[in-house]
């Protein structure tokens, strides 16, 4: 898929540079447990300074992924690289990656500041080098003053911070976070987003982090994959994905989208006809699908891509009549629930700008959808 | 804007009388323990320290009242001579020391194979580790007095260890295992090993694995790993199975008897020489008395502190 971006933009994009050399690359990695596979041939690179983001259900493989490059599972086969040195068989310890834990696995028995100090006492520094770095981490998460309390005496953002400025303490080439927000509750979480961007920045170490939250990813991933069944469906920085998803599977997954099957009538290098009984309409959208006449396709169309109009609109293609039947009132937008005249429910979101009591579309309205001719998706998977 | 005063004094949550409730239900659960404490330890302990303070006398019971009403005159007549022989006759001393060193060199023993035990007991597969637990309780089927005999056979100079040995060409003659220190040693460690497994095995069963993982990942070696975080982890485990084993091992009386050497006097054995050989109830009060103090209250101490800090 080509980027949205402009070419200026790329500089931070090294995945678009063929001469960038991968930081951490994965080669046709698999593992099984017994008779189930749990990673299905995954190859993957990924580049300096990135936040990658492995998003998944749960048992689409991304754990296992990642604690194969923490060093905690060995792979069935493939190899994992780290700076082009082959680490496949290397023990966690050995590593020059950290890990985050999900429970933050802070250590019970020793305080803040004994915890952060951990890694650095297998390593042979002097005592005041020690106690410059343990301050520097400690600034880093704003835990000065919770140095000498234990891990119980924390709230659980707390804990994660105490977890992050551990991870980090021995500055590894690789940092993997399994879930860093799923244990605090909503409104910590936005805040936390960004404050974890701000120091992966500052500190420069490439994360790969793995969560089941696609919000999470999409606000603080460079890039993310989208991982089912022990493989990666699409790659790609966030908003390609939600833009262009390559598969049916993404685009449900990714968002909600509104599907519509179809037969391709016309196939020209610029735009697609697709014929579609459930849209009652024909479908224009302007890519290329490179399928032959005649295949079955579905077209995807974002809810907030859709327009409502309460009057019929110029033209037969992208267009339909409907009538709503839910309305979703969600504070910020409201979701309208559309069935068209072949059955099918459509969603559409519109922003409220009015108050509720003021706005012009209710229940059992009958009302014209339509979208502009780029914002449907060809998926032929 | 909603007015509260009209929604809040709807709903009035009925709390006084069910916290009262919830605290005399509170009370009666923690008397239990205490009065149970009271009657069947405080009590006892009083009259043995009463006794410890009297004078022997050849009569039934064999010890002189130290409480004497006779016409409005209350005699007291405390003897404190017992507490002084403790002191003065290197007999008890050295009795106190035996009963010290076997029951520290039991207590380390049975912590290190108690340790590996119970580490090896929670590696080994979920269905395996009720099937060796069940193994670590099973000798408490049989007779106590059966299994300690058991050891008999064993060390003695025509014994199952002594055979195998010659048999095998490391000895020539047999080697005195039985009737020393070595065997009571042997004896206690065996009885006592389970007293030490199962707190240790609690504790190290609820460890959380991902703490070694962490270590691991944040550049600990397995041993390091053992060393810094299983084992401080364990701590309680170690602690209770080490109090387990040390209180019960200081007066132990049967294991002596039986598997020991007949001039070496570890503390359960005075007792038993000074109340049943002698007679002398008094004295052997003493040494229960002082056992207890030197002993049991600094162990009882540790652990409320220790407690205390967790």
């Amino acid at each position: 898929m080509p980027p949205l971006s402009n070419p200026s933009k790329r500089i931070i994009e090294p995945w678009y540079d063929p001469k960038t050399r991968p930081y951490i690359t994965l080669e046709g990695v698999s593992k099984s447990f017994g008779a189930v596979v749990a990673v299905k041939n995954i190859s993957l690179s990924i580049y300096q300074g990135e936040l990658f983001a492995l998003l998944g259900g749960s048992g689409s493989g991304k754990t296992t992924l990642l604690r194969m490059l923490a060093g905690f599972e060995a792979p069935t086969s493939g190899r994992i690289l780290i700076d082009d040195v082959d680490i496949t068989q290397w023990p966690p310890y050995e590593r020059p990656v950290n890990m985050m834990f999900q429970s933050y696995a802070l250590f019970p028995h020793m305080t803040v500041e004994q915890n952060i100090a951990f890694g650095l006492k297998q390593e042979r520094i002097t005592k005041s080098a020690l106690k410059d770095k343990v301050a520097w981490a400690l600034d880093l998460v704003k835990m000065t003053s919770f140095a000498h309390r234990r891990p119980n005496q924390l709230s659980g953002g707390q804990c994660q911070r105490v977890a992050l400025a551990r991870s980090l303490i021995k500055e590894p080439k690789l940092l993997l976070l399994d879930e860093p927000l799923g244990s605090l509750d909503k409104k910590l979480r936005e805040q936390t987003q960004f404050e974890l961007v701000n120091i992966q920045e500052r500190v420069g170490i490439t994360f790969i982090m793995v969560t089941h939250d696609q919000e999470e990813a999409m606000t603080m991933a460079s890039r993310m994959a989208i991982m089912e069944e022990g493989q990666i469906r699409q790659i790609g920085a966030p908003h390609d994905i939600y833009e262009f998803p390559n598969s049916r599977f993404v685009a449900e997954f990714i968002g909600s989208t509104n599907i519509f099957d179809g037969i391709v009538t016309e196939d020209e290098a610029d735009h697609v006809l697709v014929n579609s009984e459930e849209a009652g309409c024909q479908l224009y959208v302007s890519e290329s699908a490179a399928v032959p006449i005649g295949s079955h396709v579905v077209v995807a169309v974002r809810p907030e891509k859709i327009m409502i109009s309460t009057t019929p609109t110029a033209g037969t293609r992208n267009t339909a009549k409907g009538i709503i039947r839910e309305i979703a009132y969600l504070g910020d937008i409201s979701i309208y629930y559309i069935q068209l005249e072949s059955g099918k429910i459509l969603q559409a979101a519109r922003p409220n700008l009015l108050r509720f009591s003021e706005r012009e579309l209710t229940w059992e309205d009958e009302v014209y959808v339509f979208w502009r001719t780029e914002n449907g998706v060809i998926l032929t998977s | 804007m909603m007015n509260l005063d009209d929604t809040t004094p709807l709903v009035v949550p009925p709390k006084k009388p069910w916290h009262k409730l919830r605290w005399q239900e509170r009370r009666i659960v923690t008397i239990l323990p205490y009065t149970w404490l009271l009657i069947f330890f405080f009590v006892p302990f009083l009259l043995v320290f009463k006794i410890s303070l009297s004078e022997p006398v050849l009569s039934v019971p064999p010890y002189q009242e130290i409480f004497k009403w006779m016409d409005g005159i209350l005699n007291i007549h405390l003897n404190l001579n017992n507490y002084i022989r403790m002191v003065t006759d290197p007999f008890y001393a050295q009795g106190f020391m035996t009963s010290l060193i076997i029951a520290a060199i039991t207590t380390f023993g049975c912590l290190v194979l108690g340790f590996l035990i119970a580490y090896a007991i929670v590696c080994a597969p979920r269905h395996w580790r009720f099937i060796l637990l069940l193994m670590v309780v099973l000798p408490f089927w049989t007779s106590f007095l059966v299994r300690v005999y058991a050891w008999i056979g064993i060390l003695s100079n025509t014994g199952f260890l002594n055979q195998l040995l010659l048999y095998l060409g490391i000895i020539d003659e047999p080697i005195q295992f039985l009737y020393n220190n070595f065997s009571v040693t042997i004896g206690i460690i065996y009885c006592y090993l389970p007293f030490m497994i199962l707190p240790i095995y609690s504790v190290l069963d609820k460890i959380d694995p991902v703490y070694m993982e962490a270590a691991y990942d944040l550049g600990c070696r397995p041993w390091g790993a053992f060393w810094r975080i299983t084992l401080p982890l364990s701590m309680p485990g170690i602690l209770s199975g080490c109090a387990l084993v040390f209180i019960p091992a200081l007066g132990e009386f049967v294991i002596p008897e039986i598997l020991g050497a007949s001039d070496s006097f570890m503390m359960g054995r005075i007792i038993w020489i000074e109340f049943f050989n002698n007679r002398d109830w008094p004295v052997a009060s003493t040494v229960a008395i002082v056992m207890l103090l030197l002993f049991v209250v600094p162990i009882m101490i540790s652990q409320r502190r220790h407690n205390q800090r967790h």
